[in-house]
């Protein structure tokens, strides 16, 4: 579904990506895990439109797509939850929702998918006229993952969910994304929890300074493997 | 529904209530009635821009210019027709306010009330400088419009025109802020990024509001020419835009109803205060300052806490939702 190849960008005159390449392919979840300064958040981006890509190619649903704005993109089905769940915290839930809607056009299919995201997280739906400020950690992270799921996205990434997160609420979203996956969703993931990326993925790709060092099955790796844990830093 | 039902009937009764008022009114309080549904049409206007989209631009009162001068130029010099002009007020405006924005678009904060400043400023001077066309500083007196061989002359008789225009600008307005448009304003308020993750080209947003902001500015200024019948290009200056700036903040940012309390509540304090002019520009200070610590969503959003007035924007999904069964809890 998601082919990088030599992919490359950065900011100004500092180069983040260096030629970095991996695929996702349709119905599956796959990591990239890196340590702090990695790319990973940039490779995000960068897929996503909002940083440019100064190098190399992103193929998405057979076409290229590295040149294109970032709104196009997000229209060709592919959406982002940016790292630090980035609300509109002043916004109840319900508003929240809406807005990612947009790309919906009649407000029974908002309504619609309102409905399917709340009975994706109940949780929201408890919350549903609250602001969105006044939500938990984990709750804020379901918020974000619905509001991307509001554009009924072929291809779901999540920048870094388990950010600032409690044990349990990190198992929460291991729930979460699996049963998202179960329902058929693709999933690009990006993490510095090992826990998590191995619980969930299908696929891992190991990222630092910019270039992919290692890529495994996620089922042969576990997060005890020496070779692995060096790469991480 | 309920709200909706309610909304529609008030305001149904309210224009009728106030198509009447002609018939009880002194000249001199029609004249400000009129004052206050011009200044309705510009304030939500600049509310698009300030409120809805929270960009600090400044050219507001500079575009109600613009319009004001479209309309008195083209009636008087070229003889062409009142309803002709009043469109293409709103027409220059926002086409003018379109190029004004282009080098805005990319800019946050200061930096965009700078440049809006300056563009505001140059404006002004075309107006006062190009007299072959604009007159200069002598001003434009406008012809009352007609309306098939009937002359709306004074007070009275253009407060209909202006009714009437005024509701048409109040319902496009409470559209646009419920429709997609509206919405992606929000998002590009709260959050640039996130607005760019959900799929909305943030410069192309952001053009749309300076464009249609400046057409509202636009038919505000074209009004405001026929309710005065004499302008000038000092009438479009700082004043002008801090009286905008007041109705907006102290209606309610983020409100269509916001800009109806503010024009009414400032175009009548002035003339409250007519016997103390050098006290008005105080007051409007201490007001602003007041009401941007204190009550920082104006009086509407004071209402809308207290819900004397139904909530706003998205509130159509919202009712939609409430119609919907809710998903069951699982445990």
């Amino acid at each position: 579904m998601l082919t990088v190849t030599d992919l490359e960008a950065g900011y100004g005159s500092i180069k983040v990506l260096r030629g970095i390449g991996f695929t996702v392919p349709a119905g599956k979840v796959v990591a990239l895990l890196g340590g702090n300064g990695a790319g990973k958040t940039t490779t995000m981006k960068t897929i996503a439109g909002i940083v440019a890509a100064t190098a190399g190619q992103v193929e998405f649903d057979g076409r290229r797509i590295e040149r294109e704005p970032s709104h196009r993109i997000f229209a060709r089905g592919l959406a982002l939850v940016p790292q630090g769940r980035e609300l509109f915290p002043e916004m109840t839930v319900i508003e929240n929702l809406e807005l990612g809607g947009l790309a919906r056009r009649s407000t029974t299919e908002i309504a619609a998918g309102i409905a399917g995201v709340f009975a994706q997280f109940p949780r929201l739906a408890e919350r549903a006229h609250q602001r969105a400020a006044t939500l938990s950690g984990g709750e804020q992270q379901m918020l974000a993952t619905g509001r991307a799921l509001m554009s009924r996205p072929k291809l779901l990434l999540l920048d870094e969910p388990t950010t600032g997160l409690g044990p349990l609420i990190v198992a929460e979203l291991i729930r979460i994304v699996r049963e998202l996956n179960r329902g058929g969703q693709t999933i690009l993931l990006v993490e510095q929890n090992v826990r998590m990326a191995l619980a969930v993925a299908d696929y891992v790709y190991i990222i630092r300074t910019g270039e992919i060092v290692a890529e495994s099955e996620a089922a042969k790796l576990s997060d005890r493997d020496e070779m692995f844990r060096s790469y991480l830093g | 529904m309920w709200v909706r039902f309610c909304e529609r009937w008030f305001g149904l009764l309210l224009i009728l209530g106030l198509a009447c008022l002609p018939f009880f009114l002194d000249k001199y309080t029609q004249f400000v009635v009129n004052l206050i549904l011009v200044y309705v049409t510009v304030g939500i206007g600049l509310n698009f821009l300030l409120g809805y989209t929270g960009q600090f631009a400044f050219a507001h009162a500079a575009l109600m210019g613009i319009g004001a001068y479209t309309v008195g130029l083209l009636t008087t010099r070229l003889g062409i027709s009142f309803w002709i002009a009043l469109p293409l007020a709103g027409v220059a405006a926002a086409a003018i306010g379109g190029i004004g924005a282009l080098p805005a678009l990319r800019m946050k904060r200061a930096y965009l009330a700078l440049v809006t400043l300056a563009f505001a400023e140059l404006i002004q001077w075309v107006l006062i400088r190009w007299k072959d066309v604009t007159l200069g500083t002598d001003g434009v007196s406008i012809r009352p419009p007609r309306f098939f061989d009937y002359a709306l002359k004074g007070d009275y008789k253009i407060f209909w025109l202006i009714l009437v225009v005024t509701v048409i600008m109040y319902v496009i307005a409470r559209r646009l802020t419920e429709s997609r448009i509206g919405r992606s304003w929000v998002a590009v308020r709260e959050n640039e990024i996130v607005a760019q993750c959900n799929g909305i080209n943030v410069t192309a947003t952001k053009l749309v509001v300076f464009m249609v902001s400046a057409f509202y500015a636009g038919i505000g200024g074209g009004l405001f020419a026929a309710t005065l019948g004499y302008i000038v290009p000092d009438g479009f200056g700082l004043l002008q835009l801090v009286l905008h700036f007041s109705i907006v903040v102290i209606g309610g940012m983020g409100s269509v109803f916001g800009g109806v309390i503010g024009s009414l509540l400032l175009t009548t304090l002035p003339e409250l205060l007519r016997e103390y002019p050098q006290a008005l520009e105080l007051i409007y200070g201490i007001l602003l300052c007041i009401f941007i610590i204190f009550m920082p969503t104006g009086i509407a959003g004071f209402l809308k806490q207290w819900r004397v007035l139904p909530p706003e924007v998205m509130s159509r999904n919202w009712q939609a939702l409430r119609d919907r069964p809710r998903p069951e809890k699982r445990s």
